[in-house]
This record gives structure tokens, sequence and C-alpha cells, in this order.
């Protein structure tokens, strides 16, 4: 593995379960290892026995025993004031990005021989600027320069656009990860990836597939003996985890069972629980979901002006594609059988990695153009007037949704009461007529309106887009020509400059589980985790391993523990596919 | 920006279409990044957003400059792979097929074929391994069953190689899915492979869907009238009317919205196309023998035969055959005409030219239909006999069953008288149709069949008739362009061409 002769720019997918970080090599994105030798880091960040802070597979694995002691999914909380609290201290969920950022920049950098210091970032095509923003501010805390935000559905059509420049279609991306469901329609023509339009929905993903599973393995839990799993957190967290795995079991076969022996179902109480799970129970659970998916499809095709029958190529990308109910759904929805090209785990990241590379100007790159647009629509709160009766909160769209990007949108108002010498703006985004309805960016106060009769005065507010996402209001009194611009304040969860430098201080003060011991922390995790659900002859071989491999730790020998470990590893992962 | 700036700005004509608009916006995106020139994207961009406003009617964004610019930083990248990237796993897969030893046992290369799936679902390649190594062992089913995971999980491409292995393994569906990956003149081929083995449901399908996919694809050749005919017979003759009614509109109204229509209707598959819809118009329920016995009819030629099992058929379901006779006698003149008076009770009264061939049921010796309805009678007969010739497939047999009394009835019939007089009449009446150049050597050529029949000289006759044929054929098929009823004209020659073989055949039942 020879180094690059300067720092690359790492393509980071964030996900809601799994993170990915690849970079741009010869022609082509390289998907990075980290310290286990896997791919895929899970977005978790928990506290072990002593209290260091555990990021990834170690993490999600001691969440399953401890849930109180774990953080997970906690993407769907960025550009939210919402705090986790493990152990003696809160974080927010950008801290808690920045965790699992900086673990794969540790990876990275282990990996390439070399620091790195920038990075592309992905995020759902939904993301609002809030959650954005939060992004940006989770990279700047974990020591990385955000070169870029780019959306995940956009990401994947790079990395399939890549080698398909050449041709000329129509075709969807479905994206369908572990917490968000994004839809994007794109036509390549003239060498150009042309994004038409983007949909989604910010709270359906694998994970609410699993919670189906689980309410309805619940629901006959209450049923037959009596206890409601869904209030007992402990439980709970054992039985979604449980039918995670049953999920994919039933990705490759028609039915499978749930072994759950001394569940916890209540205070002080333990049961063994079995339950058998055809492909068809399963899918009747997941119906509702599935239906969930349709909405936005319809949205993304008809904003881009197009029939289902137009599509000419349907993409399959994110993990949950794997299940075939999703299969085929899309294949009847659109009358065709969906592509799987890439590794649906692994083309977003590779798609940062590609516009990583754009970014840098890599050579191989060179004609690749992709345009990509707003997923929803920005205005402003005004008011109108007709006599003594005035209603507020009317929505004035400035920037429209499906406009390309990076853009910049002007628009004129008026001021509405005599002798009016402020105004403020209201920033909101979304779709509905009424503000009340749509999503507050935040608010500018703006005074130092010469006096003048309503009506008589005016400013421009100017929208401007970024490549990122992010907005720039500009505003100017026409009458003075005197300008002011702003990017959103008092926005929830937004850090300034100097929180963002306060949280690093306080993260890099983190005692962090040693680096070193990483593997056989997760070893033994993983283990641990798989130790509650297994019985009888393979619960009795499992533990012997464990307790082998402690014993193995004890001497400090790498020449002892590592065969050990390997043993222990290989035993996991054979019983967990059972 | 003005219109007149923005077109600038793009290079285009005033009058360019939209599309070369678009396209030109698209190609000078490449040298007008935002990242790298951000007040050239915004130029761009509001050019062309004014231009796409000015032609969908629509008002212009109010726009400006765009945001700062950053500026590029080059790198060279040297080589950095990962061992664990898809290319080296699928790498080692590979290797291992290599190093299998050549006593391994047959089950060996599909349990590596099957882990490389599992490992790497994305992986076309894997798939392909898995295939071919269940085909080689001969595990047809689970072969079926590979092709179709394969295409369920991600590669529609292997919904064709499934197709082309097992196809009458297809189902509906997969056929209706088929539509929107392969090429027409597959799906043709498909029907056809799915005629031969006699799953005519599924036949019918992949010819409707091959139809439909035609509209997408119009640059590989359609298939021929002549085939499509056949094809419909078929459909009739194995008792899928429905699927053959719905394919018979479909191509019509494609051959209509290519204008192709109007030129079909002149030749002679034209007729057999009526005598098909005929067989359409028949209720679903009409007694499939019926319709087998029709459609049998079309295909060789041969009316007596089909006459005599259509009396035998009353003999022994009267009520049934009469519900079809009356179906046939209301919605299918033209079959009506050919199966004579003899077998549809109600019909316009006699007034024959000629007596018609004496018929094996007592009792039954009706004279044939007159006027209209004997020149239809004929022409349909005629154009029957034609549809043999015009069949791919049966080129001589249609031409000798037409004469050839193959079931053994006929044989007893006895020969009938040869009429020189009307032999040469009918021999005039045709002359006096022929265009002018090169008529009179025709018309000899003519006359001269008509002298060997009269010497007896039936195997003779035989071949100059073949080869009369073909010259009438040939001096016939172009139309002069100042003839205003090309199908009349036809319908002229046709019957006149029927009339002297008619007498010709009194002379040598055996050889036309």
């Amino acid at each position: 593995m020879s180094p690059f002769s300067k720092s690359p720019i790492l393509g980071i997918d964030l996900g809601t379960t799994y993170s990915l970080v690849s970079v741009f090599s010869e022609g082509r994105p390289v998907l990075i290892p980290n310290s286990l030798g896997e791919f895929l880091t899970p977005s978790a960040v928990a506290l072990d026995e002593q209290g260091q802070v555990l990021v990834g597979a170690a993490a999600r694995s001691r969440g399953v025993l401890h849930p109180e002691q774990a953080a997970l999914a906690f993407k769907r909380d960025m550009g939210t004031s919402r705090v986790y609290r493990l152990g003696d201290r809160t974080y927010s969920p950008q801290e808690l990005s920045a965790l699992v950022l900086a673990a794969l920049k540790r990876d990275a950098e282990a990996f390439l021989g070399m620091a790195v210091e920038e990075a592309v970032i992905t995020v759902p095509a939904y993301f609002g600027d809030p959650q954005r923003q939060a992004t940006r501010d989770a990279g700047a805390i974990a020591g990385l320069k955000v070169e870029r935000i780019i959306n995940e559905p956009t990401a994947a059509a790079l990395a399939y656009g890549l080698h398909e420049r050449n041709r000329e279609l129509k075709a969807v991306v479905l994206d369908l990860g572990g917490g968000t469901f994004d839809v994007t329609v794109l036509e390549i023509i003239e060498g150009v990836v042309e994004i038409q339009s983007s949909a989604g929905d910010a709270r359906l993903g694998g994970e609410d597939f699993d919670t189906l599973l689980a309410r309805h393995v619940a629901q006959r839990l209450r049923q037959d003996k009596g206890f409601d799993l869904e209030t007992h957190a402990p439980g709970w967290a054992r039985l979604r985890e449980a039918c995670e795995a049953a999920k994919r079991r039933l990705s490759q076969t028609e039915s499978t069972r749930i072994v759950l022996p001394e569940l916890p179902v209540a205070e002080g109480k333990k049961l063994d629980f079995e339950f058998a799970l055809t492909r068809e129970d399963a899918e009747y659970a997941w119906a509702s979901a599935l239906e969930r998916m349709r909405g936005p499809i319809h949205r993304a095709l008809q904003d881009a002006s197009l029939k289902a029958t137009d599509i000419e190529e349907v993409l399959l990308v994110g993990g949950s594609t794997r299940m075939p109910c999703v299969t085929t759904f899309a294949t009847q929805v659109f009358g065709r059988l969906p592509l799987r090209k890439l590794p649906p785990d692994e083309a977003v990241s590779m798609g940062a990695a590609v516009q990583a590379a754009m970014k840098a100007g890599d050579q191989a790159v060179d004609d690749l153009v992709v345009t990509d647009v707003a997923p929803f629509t920005l205005g402003v709160s005004t008011a109108a007037q007709a006599g003594h009766r005035r209603i507020t909160g009317i929505f004035s769209p400035i920037l429209e949704r499906g406009t390309v990007i990076p853009a910049s949108r002007v628009e004129r108002y008026w001021t509405a009461g005599d002798f009016q010498r402020e105004i403020r703006l209201e920033v909101y985004q979304g779709e509905h007529a009424q503000c009340s309805d749509n999503v507050k960016l935040g608010e500018y106060a703006f005074s130092g309106l010469p006096p003048a009769p309503a009506g008589e005065q005016s400013i421009d507010v100017r929208f401007s887009y970024d490549l990122n996402g992010i907005l720039e209001v500009e505003v100017t009194v026409v009458t003075t020509g005197r300008k002011e611009a702003f990017v959103i304040e008092q926005r929830p969860g937004k850090l300034s400059p100097g929180q963002i430098e306060e949280a690093r201080r306080s993260m890099a003060a983190l005692k962090l589980h040693p680096q070193d011991a990483l593997p056989n922390t997760t070893a033994l995790a993983r283990a641990d985790a798989l130790h509650v659900q297994l019985t009888g002859r393979a619960r009795e071989e499992l533990a012997a391993a464990i307790a082998s491999f402690r014993l193995a730790l004890q001497t400090q020998r790498p020449e002892v523990i590592t065969p050990a470990r390997e043993h222990l590893t290989g035993l996991t992962a054979h019983l967990r596919e059972r | 920006m003005t219109l007149e700036e923005a077109r600038g700005e793009l290079g285009v004509a005033a009058e360019a279409e939209p599309d070369l608009v678009r396209r030109t916006y698209l190609r000078m995106l490449k040298t007008r990044k935002p990242e790298v020139d951000p007040q050239g994207f915004a130029r761009l961009r509001e050019a062309y957003e004014l231009l796409k406003a000015a032609h969908d009617g629509t008002e212009a964004p109010r726009t400006s400059a765009a945001p700062e610019p950053v500026a590029p930083a080059t790198v060279d990248a040297p080589h950095a792979s990962g061992p664990l990237s898809a290319d080296a796993r699928l790498d080692t897969f590979r290797a291992r097929f290599s190093t299998l030893p050549s006593d391994a046992p047959t089950d060996a290369p599909v349990l590596i074929a099957r882990e490389a799936v599992e490992s790497l679902p994305e992986a076309g390649e894997a798939r392909h391994w898995l295939i071919k190594a269940l085909m080689a062992s001969n595990r047809k089913e689970e072969a079926t069953q590979a092709f179709r995971d394969a295409f369920n999980q991600g590669h529609p491409e292997f919904l064709l190689a499934f197709a082309q292995t097992f196809p009458q393994r297809l189902t509906e569906a997969e056929i209706n899915l088929l539509g929107t990956t392969a090429a027409h003149p597959f799906l043709w081929g498909l029907a056809e492979e799915l005629g031969t083995s006699d799953d005519w449901d599924k036949a019918g399908q992949a010819a409707l869907v091959a139809l439909a996919a035609i509209k997408r694809h119009p640059e590989h050749p359609p298939p021929k009238p002549t085939w499509v005919l056949a094809f419909l017979l078929q459909l009739h003759l194995n008792g899928r009317p429905r699927e053959a009614r719905a394919l018979q509109a479909s191509y019509s109204a494609w051959l209509e919205a290519e204008g192709l229509l109007g030129a079909f209707k002149e030749q002679d598959e034209a007729w057999v196309w009526m005598l098909v819809q005929e067989l359409g118009e028949l209720d679903d329920d009409v007694s499939p023998g019926v319709r087998k016995l029709l459609a049998h009819a079309v295909l060789n030629g041969n009316l007596e035969n089909t006459r005599e099992q259509m009396r035998a058929y009353r003999r022994r379901e009267p009520e049934r055959a009469a519900h079809a006779l009356e179906q046939i006698r209301a919605r299918c003149p033209s079959f009506h005409a050919a199966l004579g008076e003899s077998l549809v009770p109600k019909g316009p009264t006699p007034g024959a030219k000629r007596p018609s061939p004496p018929k094996k049921a007592p009792g039954d010796a009706k004279p044939p239909a007159p006027g209209t309805g004997r020149s239809a009678s004929r022409y349909t007969t005629y154009a029957l006999a034609s549809v043999g010739v015009l069949m791919a497939t049966m080129v001589a047999v249609g031409v000798m069953t037409f004469g050839l009394k193959s079931s053994p009835e006929e044989a007893q019939e006895g020969p009938r008288e040869g009429n020189a007089l009307e032999a040469r009449l009918a021999v005039r009446a045709l002359c006096e149709l022929l265009p002018d150049p090169g008529a009179e050597d025709t018309c000899a050529g003519l006359s001269e069949l008509v002298d060997t029949a009269e010497a007896d000289e039936c195997p003779k006759m035989g071949r100059k008739y073949l080869k009369m044929r073909a010259v009438l054929q040939e001096q016939t098929a172009p139309v002069p362009a100042n003839e205003p009823n090309p199908a009349a004209r036809r319908a002229r020659l046709n019957e006149a061409q029927y009339r002297l073989v008619d007498e010709l055949r009194r002379f040598c039942p055996r050889y036309l």
C-alpha cells in the first residue's frame, strides 16, 4: 500500500446505522477498512464498564445488553436540541456524530499512512438547513474540514454515473438506508448527470422495518403471555436486535425462528421466548412501511414531469433494499426489474469519494459533471392587507424546490405598516401556503429602514443556496442601497464557532477506550451480546470460547491473544448466522 | 439579461429547437463548473433558464451572481488498493475455481459459486458462475431458481438469458417484464418457440408484448405479415380466440399508425386477414372443433374436406353445429360463402351458373349461392388457396393441396368432363385484363395450357400451370398509376384466374 503524495479528501457516508469512508484512487473509489478490517462501522457510541467511550461495533453490541449506556440512530436528531445522556455527561447529536467521524478519520489515517484533514460528507437529500449545518459542525468538531456536503442519492448517482456517463437515459435511485428513504430522479444526457428532482421520508428506513417486526412479535407475546415488551427497555432492545437479524435471514430464506432465552419481560422477570416467522408474515407486518415509499416516489416523478413508465432504469441503493419485498414493490411501481450494479451499502460512500475527486480536480473525473437541485422550497413569511383586515403568516417562496443549485433568487417586499423602521424576516422551508405548516429556519431582525408610509419602502431579499445546500440571505434596502447579509441565527442546536471550538476541546479530553484494545473489546462485546440469545449446546460452546479468550487476554501476549480472538470472532459469526 | 444576450451566451440561433438548446447548455456545463467558474456557471444558468421559460411560456426567475469561488487543488494519486475490495473478493473466488482438483465432486463448483453469490450479491459474474455450474450438473430446477434469484435481486439482464434457456418456464409476469428489456425480434422468436411447444396462452401473450415493444424500437425490422397471419391462424387453431383477436387488433392499429394499412390491404394477404378477422368474430364459446376446422381450411385451402367434416359434425352434434353455423352465417360472410348453401340453412335463393361438384351426403344437392355470393365464394376459395402459396412453410404444399384431393372421399368422385369451350372463354376473359406490355405472350401461354389439358397431357399441364402462374403473378402485381380502384382490379383478376383454373381442373383433377 503506497501512500498518496498529498493528503486526499475523504468521502464519508455518515449513515443512521452504519458509516463508511473511502478515497478516490487510480480512477476509482476505494473503501477504507476500519481497525477490525470491516468497511461498515456502526454509527454507535457507548460507554464501557470503566466509563470510557466506545465507538463502532463494540458500542453497538454493548447497547444490546446495556441500552442506557449507548446512543444509536442519533442522525435523526441532528439539527435539533435533543441531547443524549451517557454516564455523567450529556452529548449533542453533533458531538456523537463527531465521535464517529473521528473514528473514521483515525482509520483512514492508519490505512493511508498520513494525516487527513478534509472530507466530503453525505446527508439525505431531504436534510434541511439545520441538519446540514449540524453535519458540518460535527465534521469541524472531529477535526475535519468539510469541503462539501452532498446528497446521498446524488452520491449514489455519481458512483453509478462514473461508469455510465456515455449513455443517455432516465433513471431513478431508490435509497433505503437504515433511517431514511430518498428517491431521486435523474437523467444522464450529454455526459452530464442531471438530477431532476428529489423527495423522501426522513423517518423511514431499515430501522422502521425492524421496529414493525418487533411490534408484531411483541403483540403476540402480549396476547400469549400478557407481557408488554414495548414498555420494558432491556427486553425491547434485545427483541429489536433479534428482529434485525431475523429480517436479514428472511432475505435469504422463506422462514426463520427468533430464539430469546431469558428475555427480560418485566422488572425482575425473565422468559424463554421462541417465535417462528415466515417471510410472508414479516411482509405483512412491513406492508405499511412499504406503502410509505409510494408517496415520495410519486412526488419525485411529478416534480420531474415524468411517469413511472418513462423511467428506463431503477437503481437500488442502501442496505435495506436487499429485502425481497422492496424489489417486488419497486418492480410493481415501475413495471421493470430494478438494478443493483453497486454494493448497496457502499455506493453512497463511493459516490462521496468521486465528489471528493471532482473537488480536488482529479483528471479521471475531469469530464464528469453533475447538477443537483434544491429539495424543498425556501421563502419568507409575509402579510396581506385589505382595508382594516390583515392576515399574517403567508408563505412567500423565494427559491423553489427543483431549482438547479447553486442558485440565487431575489424577491422584493414592501413594508406593511406606516413608518415601519424594522422588518423581522422569518425564513421558512416547505411547500405549504401557511408558514405555520412549514419548518421555520430562523428569523432576522433588520432595523434602520428610512421612515415612509406603508408600501413605499421596499427591500430586496436574496436567497443564495450553495452547493452544500446551505442558505445565505442578503437583504438590500432599495432606496438606500444598504445591504446586509447573514446566515440564519437562532437555529435549534446550532453551534457558534466558539461553541464548536469548545466541543472540540471537550471531546479531545474524553477518555476513549484504548484504540489498540478495540479489536479485543469488540470481539468480547459481540460474543457477549450473542451469548444472551443462545441456548443449549451452542451457548456452551460460545461460553467456552469467551472464557478461553479472557484467559488469553490475561497473559497479555499478542501471540496468544490473536489466535484466541480469531477463534472467538469466527465462532460468533458462525453461530449468529444460524 | 435579455433573450438576445441569452442566445448569445449559449451560441444558439433564434429558431433553435429546445432540445438543441438543452444539449448545448449541458455541453457547456463541462467548462463552466460552479466550483471552478461560479460567474460563468451563473451566467450559463441564467441564459438557459431564460430561454427555457420563453419556450415554456413561463416567467423567468430573478437571478444574479453566484457564491465565492474555491481554488482547486491538484493532486496526483498513486495506487492505493484495499485487499477487501469487491473486485479482489471476486478474484479470490475465481482462483478457487481454477485450483479445484480434477477429481473434485461435481457439486464442488456449485458450492463455490453459491458462496460467491452470497458474499457478493451485486456481482453479476458470480451469478453467472452459479448458473453455469448448475446447468453443467444438469440441475435444471436449481438453475431455474438461480436465474430467478438473479433477476429478482438486481440483475435484470438475467431475465433475457432465462428466456433463452428455459422459455417454457417463463411465467406471465416474467413475459410482461421481458417487454421492457428484450428487443422485439427476440420476443417474436419467443412467441414462435412457445407455440412450437404448444403453450399457446404464453405464445399469444409473448406476441402481444412483442408488438408493444416494436413501438419502442422501430429500428428493428418488424415481423412479416405472412408470419403474423400464420401465427394468428395457429392461435385460432389451438383454441385461443381471445389472444388472436387482441393480437390482430393491435397489429392493425400498429399498421395504421405506421401508415402501412393501405399498402397491406392491397396485397393478397388482405383477404386472409379478413378471414382471420371473421374467425375472431365468432364467440369464444363456439365449438373449438369448428374453429379449428375453419382455421385448417384457411391453412390448407381444402374446402371440400372442410365441408365434409362440417357435415359430419352436424350429424353428431346438431345443436352445437347449428349454433356455430348460425354465427358463421351472421358474422363470417366469406366463410359462409365458401362453405356453401348446403351447410347453412338460410341464405339467398340459388341461381347457379354451373352445377357445383356433387356432394357425398344424400339429399344435400343444393346449387351454390348466386351472383355476388358465388364470386365471393370463388374469391374466397382462391384466396384460401393463395394463402397456401403465401405461407412460407407451405409454398409447394399449398398449390398441391389445392388440387390434390387428399381425402379419400374426394378421390371417389367421378372425373368431371373438361369443357374446352368454357376453358377458352376463360382464357379470353383473363387475357383482356392483362396489362399491355407482354400481354400477348402471356395470353399465348395460357391458350397453350388449354391445349395441353385438352390433349390429356396432365403432368405437362401441371408444370406449365405453375410456370404461368408465376408469370401472371409478376405481370399483374404492379398497379398501374392511373388505376382508380386497385382493390376491384385485383378482385377481377383473381376471379378470372380462378375461373380458368376451375376449367382446367375439370380436365386434370389430380394435377391442379
